[in-house]
């Protein structure tokens, strides 16, 4: 007995998996989908999840101050990281539950006096089924079409505005494409017609410098996960002056000022606002990161292996995400041949339909090249390495495909694709 | 100065160390690159109170990559497929 007690004590910490390295693993290259959690994030999360596992809404002992205070100090780095108050911000399960309190809340709350939802068709999927929901529910909404490069037209969107318009939603960077919209000149227009302003900022806090204030900006959704924090956990911003109310989703304790019942996760909060505080300090670099590590793989793309189209505007995007789409292929049996890149061809939540995005139709894409696109993500944990390794395996997938393509034979002999009349299934 | 160049200089070999206890590729990757580009950044300044500071994040900064290294050495389960590879595991 004793020397079993020893034995099992002597070695101190064992591995999860002795045998390290014996699969590999894709490069990961689909960052709008999700991202890795920074250590940094860990590190600040880990407390709470072994000593300091207090209800942050107890207020009668030191482990419920101690978990309110964690949960506060997260608030305020979120707030910070937006240029917003502490109290504007509303903790969420993730993006998708804070667009529909979004949505929702401020439909039914108004819904007396006000009915009309204006909205964009390259919305985020959460965003356009709530509006579906809402339509149910006797709600108008206007779906905007958007230009040749994802943004919408200004002009169009200021006669959209009816008088009983109550919400306009217009998500900050498009997850499919990285355009970014002009939220300054939205909010303005939106303010100046007394709209309340929502825009699904996801895949842009973080990435771009957001200001509330100076956007104009009434309501805004964050994810967790999208910003290397913890995946569960979002938040929600609301302003309060002018203040904008809402109609909860979730009925219970009156959490989160009544808009969000149930018990605040702490451990999750405190990764997400650790995210925050690091993404205030680290955007610029990170975004420097990006852009560089972007150019590389568009340019190395665009000189090796040509007749690419890159989807949506080059200037107005954020360079993390680069949409393109591969000329007398299809995307499908690209990814296919590319299973040690971790790519997609479209969001993660539409990617298991064989559809082409919604997202690129509605930018007029023809539909052989929005069935070829592929969206490659970068971000803070990319290296240089993986890009090389990603060009060389596209060129050589890509001229092997398109050495069995009939369609790249045809281009080869002089044919017009567009010209071909192909026969209806 | 001399004072606070072989601080700096210790506290930037055991940042370049640290990245090392990290299995998973891509966070060794970016530990290296990070405390790299912020020591290249930070070469020039002069500034004793701005040195103080900045010695003393980056000491912190190290007290988290070796606890999360350690963590992440007892987890990490793969490597990466370009590990196997060497012409593009080489590090710039």
């Amino acid at each position: 007995m004793a020397s079993l007690l020893k034995n099992s004590t002597q070695r101190a910490v064992r591995p999860l998996c002795r045998f390290r390295g014996l699969a590999s693993l894709p490069v990961y290259l689909d960052a709008q989908a999700t991202n890795p959690t920074d250590p940094r994030v860990l590190d600040s999360m880990l407390p709470y999840l072994t000593e300091q596992y207090g209800n942050p809404h107890s207020r009668t002992h030191q482990y419920g101050w101690d978990s309110e205070k964690a949960v506060d100090k997260a608030r305020e780095q979120i707030a910070g990281l937006i240029n917003a108050h502490p109290k504007e911000i509303v903790f969420t399960s993730g993006a998708t539950e804070s667009n529909n309190t979004a949505l929702k809340g401020v439909a039914r709350f108004y819904k007396g006096k006000k009915k009309h939802i204006i909205t964009t068709q390259t919305e985020h999927k959460c965003v356009l089924d709530s509006c579906r929901k809402l339509q149910e529910e006797g709600i108008d909404v206007t779906y905007l079409g958007v230009k040749k490069s994802g943004l919408i037209d200004l002009e169009e969107f200021e006669k959209a505005i009816r008088p009983d318009t109550v919400l306009a939603s217009i998500m900050t960077v498009n997850n499919e494409i990285g355009v970014i919209q002009s939220i300054e000149e939205i909010g303005k227009i939106c303010r100046k017609h007394k709209v309340f302003f929502h825009t699904d900022a996801a895949q842009a806090v973080g990435k771009i410098p957001i200001d509330v204030n100076a956007m104009n900006i009434d309501l805004l959704s964050i994810s967790g996960h999208k910003i290397y924090g913890p995946k569960g956990v979002g938040a929600l911003f609301v302003r309060r002056r002018p203040r904008v109310r809402l109609e909860a989703i979730i009925s219970g304790g009156g959490q989160e000022r009544g808009l969000r019942s149930g018990t605040v996760p702490s451990p999750l909060t405190v990764g997400l606002g650790a995210a925050c505080e690091i993404a205030s300090v680290e955007h610029a670099y990170d975004y420097e990161h990006a852009k560089r590590l972007s150019q590389k793989l568009v340019d190395g793309i665009q000189s090796r292996v040509g007749h690419i189209e890159r989807n949506g505007d080059p200037q107005h995007t954020y360079p993390g995400c680069v949409n393109l789409s591969f000329s007398f292929i299809e995307g499908e049996s690209l990814l296919m041949a590319l299973k040690d890149i971790a790519i997609s061809s479209g969001s993660a939540c539409t990617s298991a339909s064989l559809e082409p995005s919604y997202v690129l139709r509605a930018l007029g894409s023809r539909e052989d090249l929005a069935h070829s696109s592929i969206r490659f993500g970068i971000g803070r944990f990319t290296t240089e390495s993986e890009i090389d390794y990603v060009i060389d395996k596209i060129e050589h997938h890509v001229n092997r495909l398109r050495e069995m393509s009939p369609l790249w034979e045809m281009y080869q002999e002089g044919i017009d694709l567009s010209t071909i009349q192909w026969s209806q299934h | 100065m001399s004072l606070y160049r072989t601080e700096a200089l210790t506290l930037y070999r055991n940042l370049l160390r640290s990245s090392r206890l990290f299995k998973t590729y891509n966070f060794r990757e970016y530990v290296y690159r990070r405390s790299r580009d912020a020591f290249r950044e930070n070469k020039n300044v002069s500034d004793s109170e701005k040195i103080q500071e900045l010695l003393k994040e980056g000491n912190r900064q190290l007290q988290i990559a070796q606890r999360q290294g350690a963590i992440n050495g007892m987890f990490s389960m793969n490597k990466v497929i370009i590990e196997n590879t060497p012409q593009y595991s080489a590090r710039r």
